[in-house]
């Protein structure tokens, strides 16, 4: 390796870091020594990879703000550094912030991260923030993860909007906290959207075939 | 001993605090200072004075804010089934017995409050949250976060009995006696549920060294 | 001697006992509610000590119970301090625009408070990077309540009050997530987009 190789190297490290204590001085000024020390190691890796540093940097202010520990702290951005990645891998190509962001918070209740690929490929060219969102939501509430997301995707397959994606989220909430148990209400009312949708195409990738 | 029966000793106990009914003898280990308030405070309250009863609040809310907070786990569950005590409490004064200790009375309404909440968490959709929060993200100078973390995750993962066992004995320093006045459960089931409790957290934090 | 109390267990408790701190909002707010409350009847009445007749006792006791009924309704519902908002508090306005590749622009949201007794409402969310100062509501009309309209992309968000710099408050109306990572849990929001 020749020394202008070493030097150009060396220049980019020195860039990188700078450019993460300059994302970092975003950070909230109390911040404790260590948590910014972490987060800036977390900036580099976050730009060197292309993953959005606004959100690395949003959770640690989350924690600052809820008086964490800055061990919990820059244990939340470590994995939520992770997560990042794992969404941006799975939604590619070219994932917007809003759908990495969704996408992490998707697997963070639990979403499986083949999931994120699949719905992926039943909207190509719109953004998914909303559905993952629908997603996480429903997961939350206690349906089981390839359930919520098999119909959330046959949904979108089918052509809902989002819209309907969203009412379908808040009339399942309703209907949890009316005492239903959450897969009855989610079948209930993914029926009811399905039946305003077009029919199924005549195959599909990612949808099991329906007896009429 | 018939249900009716069992009932009829669980009042009495309850009216009559000051009646061992348990064989075993009193420990004389476990007696300490009183945590109780000056009993004439709840009398005063109880005749309708409204000094006599925020004295009540301010003289207890902390204890029962921890106990609430150990018992559910988050601030607002807490704070709400420490309100609801102080109303009912309210409510109630006129069954206090002025011959009777207002403790003991007092964490029974709490440890049942405690137990509604629980139960009715699953349930609830949307909840106002509230919480105080800490000055610094490190409160007691000379108190390790990583104690007080471990401490409250080893708590957390008792079963439910065992730590209302452990907190009433423990941290808020109750007889044996007043605790069976509280949960309505037999001494010996009470000391061995503290028992197991210890033997847990013991164990739990002798590993995590 | 007591075999439970060994140094661990005492440092334990003496652990967990430390963490008591007064709390003068839930004061306030258990007085607040205590105030003016009526008392129920048979606690200023009490019990004769002559026997009554059985007839007498049920009729009684029949009586005690509509009360009960009726002097519960009159009762005014506790003041949380935080009260619940009279309206919903996360609201979404009409989608202004959308964009041609599907990615709709921000949507206006307006969220709202009502706590009679704050001096100052923040709001923090993923949105703004949680910053206490970034967006802070503003006064309404009508004493008490709090309003901040700030605009949003479509999907979820997550978010919550900070009253007076030191208290964490969720939505009363909007629906909670809890916080794996932190502990306090946040209010969710989803905004739609067509």
């Amino acid at each position: 390796m020749t020394l202008r190789r070493v030097f150009l190297i060396s220049l980019a490290s020195v860039a990188a870091v700078t450019a993460a204590r300059a994302q970092a001085a975003r950070l909230d000024a109390t911040a404790d020594v260590t948590v910014r020390r972490a987060l800036e190691r977390e900036l580099v890796f976050a730009r060197a990879v292309g993953l959005p540093e606004g959100l690395l940097i949003a959770k640690a202010n989350e924690g600052i703000a809820k008086r964490a520990t800055p061990k919990r702290i820059t244990d939340a951005v470590a994995a939520l550094g992770k997560r990042l990645q794992v969404a941006r891998d799975h939604l590619a190509p070219n994932p917007s912030d809003d759908e990495i962001a969704a996408g992490a918070d998707a697997l963070y209740v639990g979403v499986p991260a083949p999931i994120l690929k699949k719905m992926r490929a039943a909207w190509p060219n719109r953004s998914l923030a909303l559905p993952l969102g629908v997603l996480t939501e429903l997961v939350a509430k206690g349906l089981p993860p390839a359930r919520a997301a098999q119909t959330v995707t046959d949904l979108m397959a089918r052509g809902a909007s989002n819209v309907q994606l969203y009412a379908l989220a808040q009339s399942v909430q309703g209907d949890v906290a009316a005492g239903w148990a959450p897969e009855a209400a989610l079948d209930l009312r993914a029926r009811g959207v399905m039946s305003l949708l077009p029919p199924a195409p005549a195959a599909s990738a990612f949808t099991n075939p329906r007896r009429p | 001993m018939s249900s009716r029966s069992r009932r009829a000793v669980a009042v009495a106990r309850e009216e009559s605090p000051g009646v061992l009914w348990a064989i075993q003898p009193a420990d004389p280990i476990s007696v300490r200072p009183s945590t109780d308030i000056d009993p004439d405070v709840p009398l005063r309250a109880r005749n309708g004075d409204a000094a006599a009863f925020a004295e009540i609040v301010e003289f207890f809310h902390v204890r029962c804010l921890r106990y609430a907070r150990y018992m559910l786990g988050e601030e607002e569950d807490a704070e709400e089934a420490v309100q609801d005590t102080f109303i009912r409490v309210y409510d109630h004064l006129g069954q206090f017995r002025p011959d009777a200790r207002f403790e003991p009375w007092l964490f029974r309404i709490l440890a049942n409050r405690c137990r509604t909440v629980r139960e009715r968490r699953r349930r609830r959709e949307s909840l106002v949250i509230t919480g105080e929060l800490p000055a610094v993200a490190a409160e007691a100078p000379d108190i390790s976060r990583d104690l007080l973390d471990e401490v409250e995750a080893a708590l957390e993962d008792l079963p439910t009995e065992q730590r209302e066992a452990f907190l009433l004995r423990h941290v808020e320093d109750l007889s044996y006696e007043d605790m069976a006045i509280i949960t309505g459960v037999r001494l010996s089931a009470l000391r061995m549920r503290v028992k197991r409790a210890c033997d847990t957290l013991r164990t739990r934090l002798q590993e995590e060294r | 001697m007591d075999m439970e109390r060994d140094e661990l267990i005492e440092r334990a408790a003496a652990v967990l006992r430390r963490r008591a701190t007064r709390n003068p909002r839930v004061v306030a707010r258990i007085l607040g509610t205590v105030e003016g409350r009526p008392r129920r009847w048979w606690r200023a009445a009490s019990w004769p000590s002559a026997p009554f007749s059985m007839a007498a006792t049920m009729t009684l006791a029949a009586a005690g119970l509509l009360l009960g009924f009726v002097t519960r309704e009159a009762t005014v519902r506790p003041d949380r301090g935080a009260s619940v908002a009279s309206m919903p508090a996360a609201q979404a306005l009409p989608l202004v625009a959308v964009a041609r590749t599907g990615e709709a622009l921000p949507v206006p949201v307006q969220f709202t408070l009502r706590d009679v007794r704050a001096a100052q409402v923040a709001l923090v969310g993923d949105f703004n990077g949680w910053s206490q100062t970034a967006t802070l509501l503003e006064p309404g009309t009508a004493s008490g309540t709090w309003s901040v309209t700030v605009p949003l992309s479509a999907g979820r968000h997550v978010y919550a009050f900070v009253v007076d710099g030191r208290t964490w408050m969720t939505d009363p109306r909007a629906q909670k997530a809890r916080d794996l990572d932190f502990g306090r849990a946040n209010s969710v929001l989803i905004v739609q987009a067509p």
